[in-house]
């Protein structure tokens, strides 16, 4: 008996330290003098089924504040410390650990979250105590047409995602297949949870706005482990263009059992998520090749329209990741973190100082809502200026009203060329031509 | 016609994947009445085994068969000696609470040593398919289809034939009289433990070209290994292999029929109805309250 509990002890000690949530930073002690401290939350899933983007984006936010702290911190002199909490890919201990981070450790501002599901749960509770969310990656419309005044989002909402895939289309299919738009066949597959759901309400919407004929609608579940029943109707429905919607696994799946199963398709337009990381292109290989896929962030894009230091920026940025990891950063993970932790750290927390006094919540939620920056000043390409209760952002595709979200913001379309991808839409940014239809020598082109 | 038959035999392909990860699972049930929550985290060690001997020493995954299911009889086998013998007979909570915790270790494990990226195998057969009678079937499908059916048989003539597949069935089925006959139940349980994780080495090893490795990828296996036994009827040697099918089939006719995302729900009204119908499972022997 007592050997059995000695052990067990042992498990549960060896548990413990494995699954121990945020150790909080021994940082280092404050002065007293009055001067301002800087004290980020930051959460994102560590451990769990989203670990293995979750612990890449939280190296990524870091390196972003390790580089503004070696410059002297924000605006030279104030230097940047954080707080991390691991939300273990669970939409509730991301909401208690919020909440922690709130009330014990007094962070002035959260940054996070990894999946739209966990950044859905955290914006409560900063909207209960009025606390900014810098919401880096959840992409849900949902997010922000709750009337919520404290979440803030610099990226484009994932309906636009949805919505500039089809416009890619409208742009390009009539030429490239020979149909007017009434007779292009279009089949919209999309995984259930609420980022695949809102991609493809855009979708929806949008082929519909254009009088494209949706031969199948249809969603599954990204944990699913066998998609042949919906290849099966895609083989049926016999469309041109397949608008999908995957995170990593299932986009694997989908490539291997549609081949398996000896799906064609013309045109094949993906939206990010599972299609915009490595582990894709090293799932696939050279399959990956002509896909594409519509992106909030660009990659490989003609970056004459960014400033001389931004560029430099992330020049650095790539140097000491690669040096780091032994890989260079990964646009849709880490360059997408990197950016918009800079955007925080460079603009909104600089305003927050100088214009309203201090980093209270109030005083960076005040900035964020006065900045205003044109296009290519950021290291996302777009401007920022963020949608406001007084002045709500009504989007074309859906109609509703978001608050908080950047309006210059806008999704960008990359495709796959010997591995990498290259930003082909909009042309501004393009830095290649975009091959529309998959030509023959991909397994999945229609003849 | 032929739409039909590929959708059947879709489903019975998946269903072979489905029993044969499910068929250690059932076994340790079947014998020692442990239910191993870190059973999908064996799968994931057996494919990070496969995925190692593949890139590191250019070993095809079916040939990694064996090797594999050695490793992890042997790691099954210390863990039953070290860390389960002694909870048993003592209560069952602590054994549930021990092999959940043994697999959130496991996979902090994988996390620490292979990072939480995705890892692939490709080979040459990864998406390689043949015309089989105006259907399509994918070659590694049809060779974990086969594995499947072959590790089943060659199980089951073990526990039928073997002096050692008599002792554990003896075991199963009455652990006093077993011992008062002279059988060293401790030895079988290490055994049957052993034996229930090295099958899922094999399972593990030939569903590697066929996905991909993450240290969380036992989650997406072990919740419908769980029905597939539970359904078949806990311990039941055919009950884990005619579950197993039942559910690769209903699944692939269920989102034919209604949409992918219905596709899991079929399953499990299936799953409802045949315990509501049968409480102990399909092959269970025992009404259990």
């Amino acid at each position: 008996m007592f050997r059995a509990t000695k052990l067990l002890s042992l498990v549960l000690g060896v548990l413990l330290i494995f699954t121990g949530c945020a150790s909080p930073q021994d940082g280092a002690s404050q002065d007293q003098t009055g001067d301002i401290q800087i004290k980020l939350g930051v959460i994102e899933p560590v451990s769990g089924s989203m670990a293995p983007l979750g612990t890449a984006e939280y190296e990524a936010i870091k390196m972003a504040i390790d580089m503004v702290n070696e410059e002297g911190g924000v605006l030279g002199k104030y230097k940047v410390e954080h707080v991390f909490a691991d939300s273990q890919s669970n939409p509730s201990v991301g909401a208690s650990e919020a909440e922690r981070l709130i009330t014990t450790e007094k962070v002035p501002i959260l940054l996070g979250s990894y999946s739209s599901a966990i950044a859905m749960a955290i914006s409560e509770i900063a909207e209960r105590y009025k606390v900014p969310l810098w919401e880096m990656s959840g992409a849900t419309d949902d997010l922000l047409i709750r009337g919520y005044q404290w979440t803030f989002r610099n990226e484009a909402m994932a309906s636009s995602w949805g919505a500039s895939g089809v416009e890619f289309v409208a742009e390009y299919a009539p030429e490239a297949l020979g149909k007017e738009l009434k007779d292009i066949k279009v089949a919209i597959v999309h995984e259930d949870g609420p980022y695949g759901t809102a991609v493809s309400d855009g979708n929806r919407k949008y082929a519909e706005k254009f009088g494209m004929n949706i031969v199948l609608d249809e969603g599954y579940s990204s944990k699913t482990v066998d998609l042949s029943n919906i290849i099966m109707k895609l083989k049926s429905a016999e469309p041109d263009v397949l608008l999908l919607t995957s995170y990593v696994t299932d986009a694997i799946l989908f490539n291997r059992q549609a081949k398996e199963l000896g799906f064609k398709v013309k045109m094949l337009v993906t939206h990010s998520g599972g299609h915009s990381v490595q582990a894709f292109v090293d799932g696939v290989g050279k399959d990956a090749d002509y896909i594409l896929t519509v992106d909030p962030v660009p990659c490989k894009f003609n970056t004459d329209a960014l400033s001389p230091e931004l560029e430099a920026l992330h020049e650095q940025f790539v140097e000491r990741w690669t040096e780091k990891f032994g890989n260079p950063p990964y646009h849709h993970v880490e360059s997408r973190q990197f950016a918009q932790t800079i955007l925080l750290l460079k603009e909104v927390l600089p305003l927050a100082i100088e214009k309203h006094d201090g980093v209270t919540p109030e005083a960076i939620a005040a900035a964020a809502k006065e900045l205003d920056l044109p296009d290519g000043s950021t290291l996302m390409g777009y401007g920022v200026k963020i949608s406001t209760p007084e002045d709500p952002f009504r989007d074309p595709w859906l109609g509703n009203e978001h608050i908080g979200q950047n309006i210059k913001a806008h999704a960008y379309i990359n495709q796959y060329f010997d591995g990498t991808l290259h930003t082909v839409w909009p042309e501004e940014f393009a830095a290649v031509e975009p091959v529309p239809v998959l030509p023959p020598e991909h397994p999945l082109a229609a003849q | 016609m032929d739409f039909f038959a590929q959708i059947i035999i879709n489903g019975i392909l998946l269903g072979a994947i489905y029993a044969l990860i499910s068929i250690g699972l059932n076994l340790i049930f079947g014998v020692i009445k442990i239910v191993n929550f870190a059973h999908g985290e064996f799968l994931m060690i057996g494919m990070y085994l496969t995925f190692l001997l593949f890139s590191q020493s250019g070993i095809d995954p079916y040939l990694s068969i064996p090797i594999v299911f050695v490793l992890l009889f042997v790691l099954g086998i210390l863990i039953h000696k070290i860390i389960l013998q002694p909870l048993l007979g003592k209560a069952e909570f602590n054994i549930l609470l021990t092999t959940a915790g043994l697999g959130i270790v496991f996979q902090n494990l994988a996390l620490m040593f292979f990072k939480s990226d995705y890892r692939v195998i490709q080979t040459s057969y990864s998406a390689a398919k043949i015309e089989l009678f105006g259907t399509l079937v994918s070659v590694s499908r049809l060779g974990a289809f086969i594995v499947a059916i072959l590790a089943a048989v060659i199980l089951y003539f073990v526990l039928m034939k073997t002096r050692i597949g008599m002792d554990i069935r003896a075991v199963s089925q009455d652990p006093e009289a077993a011992v008062l006959m002279g059988i060293n139940d401790k030895k079988i349980f290490t055994i049957t433990f052993g034996l229930g994780v090295g099958l899922v080495g094999i399972a593990a090893a030939i569903i590697t070209p066929i996905y991909y490795i993450f240290p969380t990828v036992g989650e997406s296996f072990s919740t419908i290994s769980f029905i597939v036994v539970v359904l078949g009827g806990l311990g039941s040697f055919h009950g884990a292999l005619i579950g197993g099918f039942i559910i690769g089939i209903v699944e692939a006719i269920g989102g034919i029929i209604s949409s992918a995302e219905w596709a899991r729900v079929f399953s499990l009204l299936i799953f409802l109805f045949i315990l509501f119908v049968r409480p102990s499972g399909i092959m269970g022997k025992n009404a259990r309250v």
